[in-house]
């Protein structure tokens, strides 16, 4: 409710409080050439070109991705990243030990919630040799630093809305027809006046995606994969030390292809089987049948805080909300 | 014990415990201080003579003196502050006194005992066994140092802020964003 106020104190224009309020104040900006987004920007980070057949299975993906970033830092015999415990930066960490080549380190950026979230793992890693932990909490390093993040795991799978449907409608309606949920979900987030016009706005998206959309998790995982990819993808930007450079184990073509070729695979039948290729990859190395059976996500890597990246045509970056004031003044909003 | 708050603006000084008062002493304080007027008093000048004699205050008739109306202001602004520094003091409980030490609430004592209990150390060898408390050391170590750093660095803020406008980006910051350190 604080949140909220703050947005409505900042931005006048009711639909900018609405979209705000909508996507967790992170901005849309479409990959498709339909364009919903309330602000004019530049798509740096198109779709991957769709070939008719893929068939390389979740885990090779995960391990031809680690092997390549382990290439990539082939010089520096050690690898950063930033693991929170939860399944995404998990797996990515999976892959990275999986793979990890004789007398290279990793060093495991994490805090007290990780160990808390996966207390199980954070003994693997204690185990495991060449391996370091360090305090993510308090990174404030002078010099570039290169930094693997679990980001845009959420996009290949799906969306943390869908906790949000289930909560409020039922996990079943995750499969029911997206025109009869979707309104619902959107008028719950911002108000029905407003969700009407964003409806509106974003339900052509449907038509661009390679397969039918039906169900409401169709939808809000295609609205995630292809308008939040991007905010996503800078969203460390603006917030971590901008000496930090991250590299999102998850932003590769071959995971957008899987999720684009194995889409019945994200969800499964329940909460607890989202994300299910994951944690058996997870599972193949740890074979901790608690986390694999019962683990949920718990939510944003920067809980209360915002996050906001856009970057607009003409080039300029804007990082918060309060940024916005100005295009809003400029009557840039379109 | 009861907490009390002093602060100031523009050098004027005003006490405050759960009301906002006038404090009428500046005679006093020029003289203490052998000074024209309330512009070549430091702001911790007046705190501290605020603090030294405050037993000697009659409190009904600080109640009782009126405000001035070019302190009015003020006020508005110390009102602001005083809810800042009661959100801060959700962080950290301590005197809003500079000249006092900082105490951290129990909070961190949890946090230490939740992150030595909810590992089961049994069957870890001597040098993961350090590798462990060494990490979880550190980590409480700069938590506690950074949100030290943090607190005094918001007091700073705010002891700075001359206006509304300034106060009230310190109040978002630690409504929003706060001073944590996770």
């Amino acid at each position: 409710m604080s949140s909220i106020l703050y947005i409505l104190n900042i931005s006048k224009d009711p639909r900018f409080t609405a979209a705000a309020n909508l996507m967790t104040e992170i901005m849309t900006v479409s990959r498709l050439n339909y364009k919903p987004d309330l602000i004019k920007m530049k798509n740096v980070c198109p779709l991957p070109a769709i070939p008719s057949t893929f068939n390389t299975s979740f885990e090779e993906v995960c391990i031809l991705r680690s092997e390549s970033i382990w290439k990539e830092k082939s010089r520096d015999k050690s690898i950063n990243i930033f693991w929170s415990g939860g399944i995404d930066s998990t797996a990515a960490l999976v892959g990275l030990i999986k793979t990890q080549p004789s007398k290279h380190a990793i060093r495991v950026y994490c805090n007290l919630n990780s160990i808390l979230e996966n207390n199980y793992f954070y003994k693997l890693i204690l185990k495991n040799e060449n391996t370091y932990l360090y305090n993510s909490s308090l990174i404030n390093t002078p010099e570039k630093m290169t930094m693997i993040t679990g980001e845009l795991g959420d996009q290949v799978f799906g969306s943390d809305l869908l906790f949000r449907i289930s909560s409020l409608l039922g996990f079943d309606n995750l499969f029911s027809p997206y025109m009869d949920v979707i309104p619902k979900l959107f008028a719950s987030k911002c108000g029905a006046e407003q969700s009407d016009y964003l409806y509106q706005r974003y339900e052509p998206i449907v038509a661009e995606c390679p397969f039918k959309i039906s169900t409401a998790f169709d939808f809000v995982w295609w609205w995630n994969f292809t308008q939040k990819w991007q905010c996503v993808k800078y969203r460390k930007h603006s917030l971590v030390n901008p000496n930090i450079n991250p590299i999102h184990f998850f932003e590769s073509d071959d995971f957008q292809l899987w999720s684009l070729f194995n889409h019945e695979k994200k969800i499964g039948t329940k909460i607890e089987t989202y994300k299910m290729p994951a944690k058996e990859f997870i599972y193949s190395f740890d074979k901790n049948n608690t986390y694999m059976e019962k683990k949920k996500k718990y939510g944003s890597p920067f809980g209360n805080k915002r996050h906001f990246y856009a970057l607009l045509e003409d080039g300029t970056k804007i990082n918060t909300w309060s940024d916005c004031n100005y295009l809003i003044e400029q009557n840039k909003l379109i | 014990m009861n907490r009390v708050f002093a602060y100031t603006v523009n050098s004027r000084v005003v006490w405050l415990s759960d009301k906002v008062f006038h404090l009428p002493v500046l005679d006093d304080l020029y003289r203490l201080h052998s000074v024209e007027n309330c512009q070549d008093i430091k702001p911790d000048d007046c705190v501290n003579y605020t603090v030294k004699y405050f037993h000697k205050f009659i409190q009904d008739e600080l109640v009782s003196s009126p405000l001035r109306e070019e302190a009015k202001n003020d006020i508005l602004i110390i009102r602001e502050k005083i809810k800042c520094f009661t959100r801060l003091s959700d962080f950290i409980q301590c005197s809003f006194l500079s000249s006092m030490p900082i105490v951290f609430t129990e909070e961190n004592d949890k946090l230490e005992i939740l992150s030595k209990s909810i590992i089961d150390c049994t069957d870890l060898n001597g040098s993961q066994m350090a590798k462990h408390q060494d990490f979880i050391n550190s980590m409480i170590r700069e938590k506690k140092d950074e949100l030290k750093r943090r607190y005094l660095h918001t007091v700073n803020l705010l002891k700075k802020a001359q206006s509304l406008e300034e106060v009230k980006e310190v109040e978002y910051t630690l409504i929003y964003e706060g001073i944590h350190v996770i």
